[in-house]
């Protein structure tokens, strides 16, 4: 229930040993390597190590692998839902080198048909450009890339589609001994063949050069242009069904699939040590690591690294150290941990984690805004539905369980309010049945009632509001400042707190308040010198009671939303049961029944997931919260798709 | 000037004041909605792993519309338009329940669309950082603490007006 206690580590160990211990560090995953090559900027260091190079292999043949997966995605593609879980292995079969080397042998046989089928579509384009310059050709039955005889020249060419083939063809014949003719046109350009005595050459070409014309000359084709378009094509089908031979090599590697996802996954764990490595400082000899360990795992570590033969040092974290921060609480508040992660670490140094105190009111708030019986059902069964299937970590992982406890609450609220399904029971039986069944609510129901829920939900605001400033304060004492704790919130304790007592007896609450309100006065400003600049700052400081007012209308929101969720499926009942008990009507009624409430659930989801959130972020850490932390990132067997299950479990 | 007290007897104002709730908020809503889209459209073209994050983004001042909706559908209730018998307002009634899909119809018109806006903003931040999702969805969210004051202000309005 805390922010875990740090040690700084550090080892030196023999050079030879090095892989071997960071693989016995990354499995205990409770150590956080730092950056010594800081220590390089250092004289007096730089004078005896140097930066660690590691040749990073493992990073060549995890793109060779990488590649070979993509190709299989690709060619041989497998259905894969969201909700698939990772597959299990055992820790023998993960660290097996044999399925190293195999992988690698598949990848780079996979490799090679990829690129085998990369060039058949870059040479199933060469072929199709080499068709499209043939087309215009195809009707003259004149071969091409043959001579015929000395005094004639037979050429082609071509003109834009402006110019007027008539005119040019006069214009030849006009010089005589040339014959020019027409062969097709497309939207671009006329093609011509030409036949022309070599003497009058240069004469016809200065003559049709300005109209546009110009020689057209195709390499490497010989014979006609029909004859070579039929080559093509056949050439090209070649083509298509060697790239179909070559996927179905591919996907005979299909069972492949899992070998490589596995090797990916553990070479990706090598890889990012190596990265480790390569941040080192070494001498010929020896080499030095530092970082965080969990004060507690002090042991554990000590064993591997007494076993490897490691001088080590475990130290508490010096006047200057940010060591890391790593969040300790009970299976029911942990999942709660991704809410404020998702806002921000508290810093090692204030010494609270907020997670304890702010999962009960996450757990009361989500429940009170979604408020139906109904539906809490659904979101507990579908968390856990989640997370029995697909076994999600991290982030998801944690969402899946908060849905399941939030469920439980949203339960409760609904079952106070007399909510399942909206009022589903009364308007069912009254539309379809034609005789009324009340569903009675425990407490109140806000529909017909709101006011108490408006009381309810400020009451909440104020508890929390308070318990911030007290978590401030504990934070001011725990530093040894226990005055500007007496300042900064016990006044405030008593002004705001007088109030509470005033509904009580007006006179003590009153005189309460009025001494907070003077405390304040007083002391808001006791960071400035002057006199007069202390008096300003204290009533600046009273002025922030309005702000303490609008933190507490804010948790109205609670109602608000509350009233959003039974409102929408009041109306997708009444709209449901408009068609009676007919036969259209109960068509209709399961039709809106379905649909209506699972769009409820999915809008009301998001509104209540961001506005619980939102409480917490801005109502209550705004009270206290010291952010800026820097997550705890341990070396770990990270995995992406196996999951691997350690020995003795 | 027979027509003017046969056109604004209570029953059109109160269905004036529905209307109003739901088209004011509806459109900021859908302007809002769209602002996001458009944006949400451009982070696709560099990334459509992240259809799933923008799509949240987008949906978030989608919910002005709902509120909308909610106090429009109250205010039928009310004069038993729907599922009921429609009641015999008075002028005075009519207009109260008009006044009474004022606050949610502004500020639904307003609140959908600035909220697009931030919605819009925060998807460069899934572009480039899109584990912050959470932290993206706080901006948007905070404008829409005033949309939900509006529809609590317009809920206890209806809840107050007897007919």
């Amino acid at each position: 229930m805390s922010i875990v206690k740090m040690s700084r580590l550090r080892i030196i160990a023999p050079q030879n040993i090095r892989r071997t211990l960071l693989r016995e560090l990354t499995r205990l995953g409770c150590v956080e390597i730092g950056n010594p090559a800081e220590h390089l900027l250092d004289p007096e260091w730089s004078a005896i190590i140097h930066k660690h190079t590691e040749n990073a292999e493992s990073g060549r043949i995890l793109s060779s692998l990488k590649n070979a997966l993509e190709t299989l995605d690709k060619y041989a593609p497998v259905k894969s839902s969201l909700l698939s879980p990772r597959r299990q292995i055992s820790e023998d079969i993960f660290n097996d080198k044999k399925y190293v080397n195999e992988a690698s042998d598949v990848a780079e046989q996979l490799n090679v048909y990829a690129r085998q089928i990369a060039s058949t579509f870059s040479e199933e384009g060469r072929l199709a450009a080499k068709k499209a310059s043939l087309i215009p050709w195809i009707s003259m039955d004149v071969p091409f890339g043959q001579e015929f005889g000395t005094r004639f020249k037979v050429l082609f060419g071509v003109s834009p589609s402006a110019s007027e083939p008539e005119q040019l063809i006069t214009e030849a014949e006009a010089i005589g001994e040339c014959v020019l003719q027409l062969i097709s046109s497309d939207r671009e350009q006329h093609y011509y063949l030409m036949i022309v005595h070599r003497e009058r050459m240069d004469e016809v070409m200065d003559a049709l050069k300005p109209k546009g014309f110009s020689l057209s000359i195709l390499k490497d084709v010989e014979g006609t242009a029909a004859a070579n378009i039929v080559e093509l094509d056949r050439q090209t089908q070649e083509l298509l069904a060697e790239r179909e031979t070559l996927i179905a090599k591919v996907r005979e590697f299909g069972g492949k699939r899992e070998l490589l996802q596995q090797i990916i996954d553990v070479l990706n764990i090598e890889s990012s040590r190596e990265e480790v490595l390569n941040n080192l400082v070494a001498t010929s000899q020896t080499i030095y690591l530092e970082g965080w360990i969990p004060s507690e795992s002090e042991k554990s570590v000590a064993a591997v690294l007494e076993q490897h033969g490691c001088a080590y040092e475990f130290a508490e974290p010096g006047e200057d150290d940010e060591p890391p921060v790593l969040l300790h609480n009970s299976e029911l508040v942990k999942p709660y941990g991704m809410v404020t992660e998702l806002y921000a670490l508290p810093t090692y140094r204030s010494g609270l984690d907020p997670n304890p105190f702010m999962a009960p009111f996450f757990f009361i708030f989500f429940g009170l805004m979604m408020a139906d019986i109904g539906y809490g059902i659904l979101i507990s069964l579908g968390g856990y539905y989640l997370y029995k299937k697909a076994r999600p970590q991290g982030a998801l992982g944690d969402l899946t369980k908060i849905a399941m406890q939030c469920g439980i609450s949203t339960m409760f609220w609904g079952l106070m309010f007399g909510s399942f399904f909206g009022n589903l029971i009364p308007a069912f039986s009254e539309g379809m049945m034609g005789k009324l069944i009340p569903f009675d609510p425990l407490l109140f129901d806000p529909l017909s009632n709101p006011m108490p829920l408006f009381y309810l939900s400020l009451a909440f605001g104020v508890v929390q509001i308070f318990l911030g400033m007290g978590l401030n304060g504990y934070i001011m004492i725990k530093r040894g400042n226990v005055m500007d704790a007496v300042f900064d919130v016990g006044f405030w304790f008593m002004l705001l707190g007088g109030f509470g007592i005033a509904i009580l007896n007006t006179q003590v609450g009153l005189t309460v308040s009025a001494l907070g309100a003077v405390g304040i006065l007083l002391t808001g400003g006791r960071a400035n010198k002057s006199v007069v600049k202390r008096l300003t700052g204290g009533l600046g400081s009273l002025y922030n009671i309005t702000g303490y007012l609008s933190d507490v209308l804010s948790y109205s929101r609670l109602l608000a939303l509350s009233l959003a969720t039974a409102v929408i499926a009041q109306v997708m009942n009444t709209m449901g049961t408009l068609g009676g008990s007919t036969v259209f009507g109960w068509i209709l009624f399961v039709l809106i029944f379905v649909v209506g409430h699972l769009f409820n659930i999915a809008i009301n989801l998001l509104g209540t997931y961001v506005h619980t959130s939102r409480l917490q972020y801005i109502e209550f850490f705004g009270k206290f919260f010291e952010s800026g932390g820097r997550k705890f990132t341990p070396l770990y067997n990270k995995t992406k798709y196996v999951e691997v299950i350690k020995e003795g479990h | 000037m027979e027509w003017i007290t046969s056109l604004f007897n209570g029953t059109n104002l109160a269905l004036a004041g529905a209307a109003f709730a739901v088209f004011m908020a509806g459109t900021g809503s859908a302007r809002g909605v769209g602002i996001a889209g458009e944006a949400a459209a451009g982070v696709l073209t560099e990334d459509p792993n992240k259809f799933g994050q923008t799509l949240l983004l987008q949906a978030l001042p989608g919910t002005q519309g709902i509120y909308g909706l909610i106090i429009g559908f109250l205010i039928l209730i009310k004069i038993g338009i729907v599922g009921g018998t429609p009641v015999e307002l008075t002028t005075i009634q009519g207009f109260s329940l008009f006044i009474t899909g004022l606050p949610i119809g502004v500020v639904g018109f307003t609140s959908g669309q600035a909220q697009g806006r931030a919605a819009a903003a925060t998807m460069g931040i899934i572009a480039k950082r899109p584990e912050e999702l959470g932290k993206a969805m706080m901006y948007p969210a905070i404008v829409e603490t005033y949309a939900v004051l509006a529809l609590l202000a317009s809920f206890l309005m209806w809840l107050g007006i007897a007919v």
